[in-house]
């Protein structure tokens, strides 16, 4: 159904479109880094953290930071370049629509517990 | 238009639902981290431990836990019915007292609490993501994160009471259904017994309006007949111990406020929830299934949750409200679920796909304020208490090395994690007392003839809960009798007075002290670079603060809290001191408890040795702390002038103190009292209020 639908919109308009989403993630992918990273601190400091200033509670919270920004930028990485494979190859099909939506829902998702938490 | 909003119906249905499993992920983690924490600490985490680990001590050597006779000791109470503890007995009774056992099985009983939730929702609507968020959203409720962890019998209560009104829900035309059902209420209400009342309703109505009024009664009267047939076999095995127990022993005072504020801190927290749920409530009714189980329910428990503001009741009275509220979020999201697919014979209307995305988001949303509450809530008081495990160690210590028997409050749970029998419920006599169901007459004798070998009161620093918990009798008599030894983990320890020793007071001075303290110390001295603070019994604004000696007095336009008076060193015969008193004001500082002889603005007013000053407050810079008043000795400087600086209070364009009376600071207080003193400088540092020199 999708795809019928997809196919009476201008192709150029669809490209525009995606071309503009990708962008959109892929911007989100980066900027998020530290904003997840913030989240993961957040959630240590209400379990272990005492305001203290230990020494090891502050090497705790920088080991957090350092572990994560590894797997996060490769995340980074998978949604730039793997995504704009996958649009690509799929273009115009129901999949690459759903796959950006997801995409984009986790970084609205991941923006929405920033800033509640 | 219309094309577009269809066409982008399924992704935004996919792009909603991706954000609820983001948040139902979230609070899946938060609460697996608290109830870790929790179950992994050994010490209690709260007053209500330590009654539940005794009875399942006693009970599993048989004794009976329903006393029938409060006027010799143990004077113990066992607010709750049976059930629980006897599930715990055994174990105990096999591998010793440990809380860990009460811990994981209020943990596994909120699981299965979230399960049955989830259950509900799934059976009656098919909905898998409605019945996760239910189930999890009840998990992150801040009630539940902090009081699953704890070694209490709600969250089994619960559990037990959602399992009948699963049963029901699923297979009310079956006959073990109705049989399932009662049983389960019945387990309910004995683990607890205010759940003899909202899961029983609900039940009745959902049958009533399922099988018919006939049925109905026939559910009551399956519940209703075993249940009080139990309740009078109790009674009479236990000579009417169980009545009083159970009963009599929970009639405590009410206090309207605390429910208002309670009502204003859940509609900050769960604002979405409480709007599904009145959706339920009053268009529920002919629009979603799951209504006449849902609606009675959610009446029920509010009902339920305005007793929390009976003396001595705490979260745990606001569980079953938010069961029904995680009941209602799943069902409305199930109703807006279910009319946007092809489901229905009907193709689905066009608002229905962006209508169900925006209550996924907005469950979405109030999962993850929950989630915050959990955090900013039972999160940290999990946390600052387990930052206290050292001082508890000590603590333990104590209790394991002492020659008598011990009793303590808050952190009762020490007691019986020793091996040792609970000899006083302070919180729970005290109620009975107060009510005149119980006479403290024995009580006091013992306190008076220092039986105990140790007395351990709690003391928060933001409210005198210990009020609620030690008669003012109790407490006069421990003053009497007993003497502030030490302090772990904001716990005073009282030990017996010695005979012929001199214990300083307002009246007292020390051997060769010149003067006595300017007002009492009940829970001691705290000293803090050369200033003391004294730490008295009662609310703010009701212990009075004295002269220590003659001499005049000012009190500044700007003194709320605070005089100062200038005495003659009589330590130094051509000198001359101040005595500076601050403190004397209430927690938020807009209340003085300054003397109205003593206006602000006045100066060179004569007071003699002894005459009271004002009364001790919980104002403590720009917060508050225990009801104290902070006592400092300061130089006078040449011309006699007062030398605010050292104290904070500097006169604006005053010129810049002496680099003398700078160098010196503070005078030491000790040298005037004869109290203890310490070498720590720059942290609290707690002192017993004792005669003597350094510790």
């Amino acid at each position: 159904m999708a795809d019928q639908d997809l196919s009476s919109t201008p192709r150029k308009l669809e490209t525009a479109i995606v071309v503009a989403l990708w962008l959109v993630s892929s911007v989100l992918s980066v900027v998020l880094i530290p904003v997840t990273i913030d989240i993961l601190t957040r959630i240590y400091i209400a379990f272990w953290a005492d305001y203290s200033g230990s020494v090891e509670q502050y090497w705790s919270g920088v080991a957090i930071r350092q572990f994560a920004v590894i797997p996060l930028a490769m995340v980074a990485i998978v949604v730039i370049i793997g995504g704009a494979e996958y649009y690509l190859r799929n273009f115009g099909r129901r999949k690459s629509w759903m796959a950006l939506t997801r995409t984009l829902a986790v970084e609205l998702g991941i923006l929405l517990m920033a800033w509640i938490l | 238009m219309r094309d577009t909003i269809r066409n982008a119906g399924p992704y935004l249905v996919s792009g909603a639902r991706t954000i609820l499993w983001m948040f139902l992920v979230l609070a899946a983690v938060v609460f697996a981290i608290q109830a870790a924490r929790a179950l992994s600490y050994p010490y209690p985490l709260d007053y209500g431990e330590g009654p539940l680990l005794d009875q399942a001590m006693r009970l599993s050597r048989w004794e009976n836990i329903y006393p029938h006779d409060l006027s010799s000791p143990p004077f113990t109470i066992s607010n709750y019915p049976p059930l629980y503890v006897a599930l715990l007995a055994p174990v105990v009774g096999l591998f010793g007292p440990h809380l860990v056992f009460g811990r994981a099985l209020s943990v596994v009983a909120a699981l299965a609490a979230a399960l049955f939730i989830g259950l509900i929702i799934e059976t009656n609507t098919g909905r898998r993501l409605a019945a996760w968020a239910s189930g999890l959203s009840f998990l992150v409720f801040p009630y539940t994160a902090q009081w699953a962890p704890l070694m209490r019998v709600d969250l089994v209560a619960l559990a037990l009471s959602l399992a009948g009104l699963y049963v029901i829900s699923r297979w009310h035309d079956a006959r073990f259904g109705l049989v399932g059902t009662a049983a389960l209420l019945i387990a309910a209400a004995y683990t607890k017994q205010s759940y003899a009342l909202v899961g029983p309703l609900a039940a009745f109505v959902w049958v009533w309006h399922k099988l018919g009024w006939r049925t109905a009664l026939k559910l009551a009267g399956m519940v209703a007949i075993p249940g009080v047939l139990l309740f009078l076999l109790l009674t009479l095995t236990t000579r009417g111990g169980f009545f009083l127990n159970v009963i009599t022993a929970n009639a405590n005072a009410f206090d309207v406020n605390v429910v208002v504020d309670r009502a204003l801190s859940l509609l900050e927290t769960a604002p979405v929830m409480i709007f599904l749920a009145g959706l339920v409530l009053f268009l529920g009714l002919g629009n979603i299934p799951l209504a006449p189980l849902l609606v009675p329910y959610l009446v029920g428990s509010l009902a339920t949750a305005a007793t929390i503001g009976k003396v001595g009741s705490n979260v745990n009275y606001l569980l079953e409200l938010a069961a029904s509220l995680s009941l209602c979020g799943g069902a409305v999201l199930s109703w807006s679920h279910l009319k946007s697919t092809h489901e229905t014979s009907e193709p689905p209307t066009l608002w229905r796909a962006p209508v169900y995305a925006a209550v996924a988001v907005a469950v979405a949303v109030q999962i993850g304020l929950l989630t915050r509450a959990t955090l900013t809530g039972p999160a940290e008081q999990v946390k600052w208490r387990t930052k206290t495990k050292t001082e508890l160690d000590h603590l333990a210590r104590t209790i394991e090395r002492a020659q008598g028997p011990v009793i303590a409050d808050e952190y009762m749970a020490l007691i019986p994690l020793q091996g040792r029998r609970l000899y006083l419920q302070p919180f729970e006599m005290t109620q009975l007392a107060e009510s005149g169901h119980w006479d403290q007459t024995p009580l006091l004798e013992q306190i008076q003839a220092q039986t105990f070998t140790a007395i351990m009161i709690h003391h928060f620093p933001d409210t005198a809960v210990y009020r609620t918990r030690w008669t003012p009798e109790m407490l006069a008599s421990i003053e009497a009798n007993y003497i502030a030894s030490r302090y772990a983990a904001d716990t005073i320890t009282f030990e017996p007075r010695l005979p012929g020793e001199i214990y300083p007071s307002s009246s007292v001075q020390c051997p060769g002290a010149v003067w006595a303290l300017p007002s009492k110390a009940t829970f001691g001295v705290w000293w803090f670079t050369k200033e003391l603070v004294l730490m008295g019994e009662g609310e703010e604004g009701t212990v009075p603060v004295y002269a220590v000696a003659d001499g005049v007095l000012m009190r500044r336009e700007t003194w709320n809290d605070a005089v100062a008076i200038r005495h003659d060193d009589p330590l130094c015969s051509d000198g001359q001191v101040w005595t500076f008193y601050r403190g004397l004001a209430s927690a938020e500082g807009d209340r003085s408890y300054v003397a109205d002889e003593f206006p602000p603005g006045i100066n060179e007013i004569p007071v003699s040795a002894g005459q009271m000053l004002g009364y001790q407050g919980r104002l403590w810079d720009s917060g508050s702390s225990w009801v104290h008043v902070r006592f400092a000795v300061l130089p006078s400087l040449e011309d006699g002038a007062f030398p605010g600086a050292l104290v904070g209070r500097a006169v604006p364009d005053a010129p810049p103190l002496p680099v003398e009376v700078v160098q010196e600071g503070l005078r030491d207080p000790t040298l005037y009292l004869g109290t203890m003193r310490s070498h720590v400088m720059g942290v609290l540092t707690w002192l017993p209020p004792q005669c003597g020199t350094e510790r």
